[in-house]
C-alpha cells in the first residue's frame, strides 16, 4: 500500500490550531507565522488593546510636550500661588451660552474668616481660550525654535487647567513636561538591562559550569542590597550641581545596574530549557552550527518572552524614577519629573488644603497600569501554541 | 425510560443520549455526540478509543468533572444498590460542585487518573490525604480512619504501610503512587470505579502489575469499573463488555469476547489489524487505517468515519446520519453496511 | 551476515547529580547510567533497543549521535569508502561531513519540530546548514523527500502547529531523510501516536529502509511494536545490555529472566488468551542505587546467592544470541507463541 498517495488527498483536519481568530482565517492559520498568530491573540485582549492607546497617547503628549504645554519650566508666578484648577467653561455667570470655552480671571482675596488666601473669579473679565497661541518660546522637538502653543489664552490671562503649585507654576504643564522624563527613563533603563541582562544571562545559560555560578552570585549580590540605600548610595555619588541631562543619564545607569538581574535570570532559564528541547538537538544533528542554533532556534524561541518581561519590568522603572525623585535623590528642580512634583505633595497640609497637587499621582498609576496590562496581553499571546 | 425493557437486574448506571458540547473559537465542538451505555454491577466496561474521541470526557461527566465550558446533555441515571426508588439520580441534573454530587463523588463513584502524581498535593503526606477522603464520606473518627486508610495501603500492595503512610507523593514511584491513588479511591467502598487511562504513565511490568491490582479489588470488593484506555490489550484482559468510540460516538458496543472474535465496524476492525501484537514479525506489514482523526467542529450528519473508511459506499455513508444497528441481542454497531439500506442498495 | 557499520565498544555514561544533602561543597553523586555498553549493528539492519524507562535507552541512542557526550568508550564507524573511524572523537571537517551520515527522529513530534519555522525551512535546515545549493536545487530536494515520506508538497509552506502528530513525524522523519543518512537513531518514534497512526509511520519506516538500505537503531520500549519492526533486539535492564539476539529468537526462547518477563507482562489483544503472566515483584531499581551483583535479580524469580555477589558477563550462548545471566543455559523461559 503505498501511504504517500493516500496521504495526499487528505486535508489535515486535526491542525491543533492554537485559539483561530474566526472561521474564515482557519486555512490561513495554517499558514501563519508565530508572530502573526501571536498578534491575533493580542489582538482579543481588549486590555491591552486599550492600553496601548492610551500609552500611545501618553508618548505623543511626552513627545510634543514643550507645544501641548501652555507654559515653560522656568515660568511662575508668584501672583498665583496654589492656585486650584480652572477649568475653561462655555456658560458665564449670567447663565449665558458661549460657542467658545473660556476662563475667568484668577483673583486673590483673602478669606474673611480664617484669612487664608484664596482665589476667586473675577467675573467681569473673559479670556476665550485659543488655539496655537503664542506665548513663550522653545525648541519645537529640538529641530526650530517657535512661540506657539496648542492651548492658551491670551496675557495677560492666565489658565491653569489642574491649577499651580506652591511657586505659582502651572501643574498641568509640569506633568506633560515631567512626562517626558518620567516616561522615558524607564524604557532607557530597560533598554540598558535589556542589553546585559541578554549578554549575561545568555553567556550563564549557554556555557553553564563556573561563570553561570559566578554570575548567578553576582546577581544575588545584587538582589540582595536594599533598594533605598543602595539608590541613596548611588546618588550621593553623583556631583550635586551637573547639569539635568547629566544626572538624567546617572539616575538611567543607576536604574539599568539594578535593574538587569531580573531578565538575565529569565534569559538565563530560557536558555537552559530551550538548549534541551529536541528540535535544538534535531538541528544539532543536523550539523547547523553553535551560532546558527542560537540565533536561529534558542533567541526566537525566548525573544517574545524577553519582550514581555521587558513590559512588564518598565512599570517598575517608572515607580522607582518616582521614588527616587520623590525622596529627593533624582531629578531635581527646576527640571521636573512626576516624582518631583510629588515631592511637593509630601506634606499634608499640601494635600488637605490643594488636593489638585495629587494629580500627577493619577497619571502615575494610569501610565503602570496601562504597561501592566500591555504586558499582560503581550504574555498571554507570546506563546500562541499553549492552549 | 418505560421503553425500555427490564433486565434481568437495573444496572448500575445508565447513560442516554450524553452530549458535550464545547465553544471553540472556531466553531462548537460536538466532543460527545449522543453516547447510550449501561454499566452493569460487579462488571468492567471498557471505553477505547484514540486521542480526542471524547472517551474521558465521557468518563469525566459521570462525576460532573468537566471543565465549565463543556455544555452536558442527556441523562445518566445512577442506581445505588441501596437504591431509592426504581429510577436511581440523575447525575447531570444536579448541582455541579453541589452537596448531592459531592456526596456521590468519592463515595460511590471514585476516579483514578493517568498521572498519578498530579492527583496528589505535594502538601501533604499520602496518609493524610487517604484519611481525608474516609473522613467525610464514612468516619469522622481520626483513629479510625487511620485504621481504614492503614489497611487500604496493605490491600493495594504497599508494603510497610505504616512507614509509607507518613510519606509525601514525591518519595513515592509511579507504580506506588498509582496504588495509592488506587486505595484512596476504593477506602469508601465506592460503587463504580472511573480509571482514565490508570496504566499509561507505567512500565509494562508495573503496569502488568497494577492491572492484575484492579482485577483482585474488583473480585473483593465487587465494585464496577469503567475503564478507559487506548489499549486494545488492556481491554482484552481486563473488561467484560466493550464500547468502541470514534470521534464522539460509541461506534460499537459488544461483550469482549464477541467484541474481538467479531469485530463489525470497519474502524474497530482497523483498529485491530493495525495494532501490533507479539507474534508478528518484520516481514508482516501492519495494516493501518488512512489518514488521522479530523476535528469534530461542525460535522455534518454523515458517519464521521467516513473518509478514512475503507468500505464506505458514496451516498449512503456520507448522506445521512448513522443509525445504530443491532447484530445481535448484545452487540450493537453504527455503520450503514449492517443496516437495512434504505433504497434496496446493498454493500 | 552484512559488515558491521557501528561497532560500540565500552561505552559509558556517568551524570552527575546534585546531592541532597545540604552541604556547601558536596561531591556531586555519580549515576551509571550506560555501564559497558558493546554491540555491533550492521548495515541495512533494525536493531531495537528495548527496557523500561531509567534502563538508559534514550541516552544510549543520544550518546550514539553526538547529542550528548559519552563519557568512556568508542563508536568505531565504518565509512562508505570503508574507513574505520571512531565516531565519538572526530573532530572539525570529517566531524561535520560524517555526522550527516547519522540522522535522528524523536518521540515527541510536538517538541522535535521548531514552532517558528514552515515545514519547508526545518526540512531544508540540514541542507542549507551543510550544502552550498542553489534554492532551486534545495527546493527539489525538500519536494522529493517530502513526498517520499508522504507528505503533500503543497503543505510545505505552513507552519507545523497546522499538522497532527502523525503528519509531524512524517516531517521528522524528511529532515532527517534529506542528508541521505545510513543510520537513523529513532527514539520512542511512535510512541506517541495513535494505534491506527503507528502502523502508518511503522510502515512509512519499513518502505524508506527498504528503499534507501538505511540502518534503523529503534529505541522502544513496547515489545510488539519491536517484534514488528527489527530484525535484532537488545534488552537493556538499568544501563546494561541483559540480552541480544535475533528477533525471531529472542521472542522464540528468550534467555534472560528479564526478558521474559517483559514479554509477559504485554497485555494481548486477544481475550480468549492464556491471563496467566509473570508479575514482576517490587519496583524498577533507581539507577542512583543498583541492586549488587546482577541488577535485576531483587526482581527475579529463579535467583541465587550467586546473582546478588556476582554480576555476570554478557556472552554468546547461541548463534548470535547473548545473555548475562548466570544460567541462561538451565532455565527453561517462556517465549510468545508465533502465528
Amino acid at each position: 500500500m503505498n501511504t504517500s498517495t493516500i496521504f495526499k488527498k487528505k486535508v489535515p483536519t486535526t491542525a491543533k490550531v492554537p485559539r483561530p481568530g474566526k472561521q474564515d482565517d482557519k486555512s490561513d492559520l495554517n499558514y501563519s507565522s508565530q508572530w502573526k498568530l501571536m498578534y491575533l491573540r493580542f489582538k482579543k485582549h481588549k486590555l491591552a488593546r486599550i492600553s496601548i492607546v492610551i500609552l500611545g497617547l501618553l508618548y505623543i503628549v511626552a513627545l510634543l510636550a514643550q507645544f501641548i504645554a501652555p507654559y515653560s519650566l522656568q515660568s511662575y508666578d508668584s501672583k498665583y500661588v496654589n492656585a486650584p484648577p480652572t477649568l475653561p467653561r462655555f456658560v458665564d455667570a449670567e447663565g449665558k451660552f458661549h460657542l467658545r470655552p473660556f476662563v475667568y480671571e484668577l483673583k486673590s482675596e483673602r478669606d474673611p474668616e480664617t484669612m487664608r488666601k484664596i482665589f476667586v473669579n473675577n467675573e467681569e473679565k473673559r479670556y476665550p481660550l485659543q488655539l496655537f497661541v503664542k506665548g513663550e518660546d522653545y525648541k519645537f522637538l529640538g529641530l526650530f525654535r517657535t512661540d506657539i502653543h496648542l492651548l492658551g489664552v491670551e496675557q495677560p490671562g492666565r489658565i491653569f487647567m489642574l491649577g499651580t503649585d506652591g511657586m505659582g507654576r502651572d501643574l498641568f504643564s509640569r506633568i506633560v513636561l515631567g512626562s517626558q522624563i518620567s516616561l522615558s527613563i524607564p524604557l532607557v533603563g530597560v533598554g540598558i538591562s535589556f542589553v546585559i541582562g541578554l549578554i549575561l544571562g545568555g553567556i550563564s545559560g549557554y556555557f553553564g559550569g563556573w561563570i553561570d555560578s559566578l554570575i548567578q552570585r553576582i546577581i544575588e549580590i545584587i538582589r540582595s542590597f536594599p533598594t533605598l540605600p543602595l539608590w541613596m548610595a548611588l546618588s550621593a555619588a553623583i556631583p550635586p550641581r551637573i547639569p539635568v541631562v547629566t544626572m538624567y543619564l546617572y539616575i538611567v545607569i543607576i536604574f539599568a545596574l539594578i535593574g538587569w538581574t531580573d531578565l538575565a535570570r529569565v534569559v538565563r532559564g530560557k536558555f537552559i530549557s530551550l538548549k534541551n528541547e529536541d528540535y535544538v538537538v534535531a538541528a544539532k544533528i543536523a550539523g547547523v552550527s553553535d551560532t546558527k542554533i542560537i540565533i536561529k532556534h534558542l533567541l526566537p524561541g525566548f525573544i517574545s518572552y524577553l519582550v514581555v518581561a521587558t513590559t512588564l519590568a518598565i512599570p517598575g522603572m517608572i515607580l522607582s524614577e518616582t521614588a527616587m525623585s520623590f525622596l529627593g535623590l533624582g531629578i531635581r528642580s527646576p527640571a521636573t519629573s512626576w516624582g518631583v512634583l510629588l515631592q511637593e505633595a509630601q506634606q499634608i497640609e499640601n494635600v488637605a488644603l490643594y488636593p489638585w497637587k495629587l494629580f500627577p499621582l493619577g497619571i502615575v498609576i494610569l501610565t503602570v497600569l496601562t504597561y501592566n496590562f500591555l504586558g499582560d496581553g503581550m504574555r498571554d499571546a507570546a506563546d500562541p501554541y499553549k492552549k | 425510560m418505560t421503553t425500555q425493557p427490564l433486565a434481568t437486574e437495573q444496572p448500575l448506571l445508565s447513560v442516554r443520549n450524553l452530549k458535550i458540547r464545547i465553544q471553540m473559537d472556531n466553531g462548537v465542538m460536538n466532543a460527545v455526540d449522543g453516547v447510550d451505555f449501561e454499566i452493569q454491577k460487579g462488571k468492567t466496561l471498557g471505553l477505547v478509543g484514540e486521542s480526542g474521541c471524547g472517551k474521558s470526557l465521557t468518563s469525566r461527566s459521570l462525576i460532573s468533572l468537566n471543565p465549565k465550558e463543556c455544555e452536558t446533555s442527556g441523562s445518566i441515571h445512577y442506581r445505588p444498590s441501596d437504591s431509592e426508588g426504581e429510577k436511581g439520580i440523575d447525575i447531570l441534573s444536579l448541582e455541579p460542585n453541589g452537596k448531592a454530587i459531592r456526596s456521590i463523588r468519592g463515595r460511590r463513584i471514585s476516579m483514578i487518573f493517568q498521572e498519578p502524581m498530579t492527583a496528589f498535593s505535594p502538601m501533604y503526606t499520602i496518609g493524610n490525604q487517604i484519611m481525608e477522603a474516609i473522613r467525610i464520606h464514612r468516619t469522622k473518627d481520626k483513629k479510625e480512619a487511620k485504621q481504614i486508610a492503614l489497611q487500604m495501603l496493605s490491600k493495594v500492595g504497599i508494603s510497610d504501610e505504616e512507614k509509607r503512610f507518613d510519606q509525601y507523593p514525591h518519595e513515592f514511584s509511579g507504580g506506588m503512587r498509582q496504588r495509592a491513588m488506587i486505595s484512596m479511591a476504593l477506602s469508601c467502598n465506592p460503587e463504580l470505579l472511573i480509571a482514565d487511562e490508570p496504566t499509561t504513565a507505567l512500565d509494562v511490568t508495573i503496569q502488568a502489575q497494577v492491572l492484575e491490582l484492579m482485577r483482585s479489588l474488583q473480585q473483593e470488593f465487587g465494585m464496577s469499573i469503567l475503564l478507559v484506555t487506548h489499549d486494545l490489550g488492556i481491554i482484552a484482559q481486563m473488561c467484560d463488555e466493550v464500547a468502541v468510540m470514534y470521534l464522539g460516538k460509541i461506534v460499537e458496543q459488544a461483550p469482549v469476547k464477541e467484541l474481538f472474535r467479531n469485530p463489525k465496524h470497519p474502524y474497530t476492525k482497523g483498529l485491530m489489524r493495525s495494532m501490533p501484537r507479539l507474534g508478528g514479525g518484520k516481514e508482516k506489514r501492519l495494516e493501518s487505517i488512512e489518514g488521522s482523526v479530523p476535528m469534530a467542529i461542525d460535522m455534518p450528519p454523515m458517519c464521521s468515519f467516513y473518509e478514512r473508511c475503507k468500505d464506505r459506499i458514496e451516498g449512503v455513508c456520507n448522506a445521512s446520519a448513522v443509525p445504530i444497528t443491532s447484530i445481535s441481542e448484545d452487540h450493537t454497531v453504527r455503520c450503514f453496511l449492517y443496516s437495512e439500506p434504505e433504497g434496496g442498495e446493498s454493500p | 551476515m552484512t559488515k558491521a557499520m557501528l561497532d560500540v565498544v565500552g561505552l559509558n555514561k556517568e551524570f552527575q547529580v546534585k546531592p541532597k544533602s545540604a552541604k556547601l561543597f558536596a561531591k556531586p553523586t555519580k549515576v551509571q547510567v550506560l555501564s559497558d555498553i558493546s554491540f555491533e549493528l550492521y548495515e541495512g539492519e533494525t536493531l531495537s533497543i528495548v527496557g523500561e524507562s531509567g534502563c538508559g535507552k534514550t541516552t544510549l541512542g543520544r550518546c550514539l549521535v553526538k547529542g550528548i557526550p559519552a563519557t568512556t568508550g568508542q563508536v568505531i564507524y565504518r565509512t562508505e569508502e570503508e574507513e574505520r573511524v571512531d565516531f565519538l572523537k572526530l573532530k572539525g571537517k570529517e566531524a561535520k561531513r560524517l555526522r550527516r551520515d547519522i540522522q535522528m527522529i524523536f518521540q515527541d513530534p510536538y517538541s522535535s519540530l521548531s514552532p517558528r519555522m514552515s515545514v519547508f525551512d526545518i526540512i531544508s535546515e540540514p541542507l542549507v546548514a551543510n550544502f552550498k545549493l542553489s534554492r532551486s536545487e534545495v527546493e527539489e530536494r525538500v519536494k522529493d523527500i517530502a513526498e517520499k515520506a508522504g507528505l503533500n508538497a503543497s503543505y510545505l509552506r505552513r507552519y507545523p502547529h497546522a499538522f497532527s502528530g502523525g503528519q509531524r513525524q512524517r516531517i521528522a522523519i524528511a529532515r532527517a531523510l534529506i542528508m541521505k543518512p545510513r543510520l537513523i537513531v529513532c527514539d520512542e518514534a511512535v510512541s506517541a501516536l495513535d494505534v491506527s497512526i503507528q502502523a502508518q509511520i511503522i510502515n512509512l519506516l519499513k518502505d524508506l529502509q527498504e528503499q534507501f538500505k538505511i540502518t534503523y537503531l529503534f529505541i522502544s520500549h513496547d515489545l510488539s511494536i519491536v517484534q514488528n519492526i527489527s530484525d535484532r533486539v537488545a534488552v537493556m535492564h538499568l544501563g546494561r545490555i541483559v540480552e541480544l539476539a535475533p528477533t525471531k529468537a529472542l521472542f522464540a526462547g528468550p534467555k534472560h529472566p528479564y526478558t521474559e518477563a517483559l514479554m509477559s507482562a504485554v497485555p494481548q489483544p486477544d481475550p480468549e488468551a492464556d491471563h496467566s503472566r509473570i508479575i514482576l515483584d517490587g519496583e524498577v531499581p533507581n539507577p542512583a542505587h543498583p541492586p549488587s551483583g546482577c541488577h535485576f535479580h531483587p526482581r527475579c524469580a529463579y535467583r541465587t546467592e550467586k546473582c546478588e555477589l556476582q554480576s555476570p558477563e554478557l556472552r554468546e550462548i547461541a548463534d548470535g544470541h547473548s545473555v548475562a545471566c548466570h544460567y541462561a543455559e538451565q532455565l527453561n523461559l517462556r517465549g510468545v507463541r508465533h502465528d
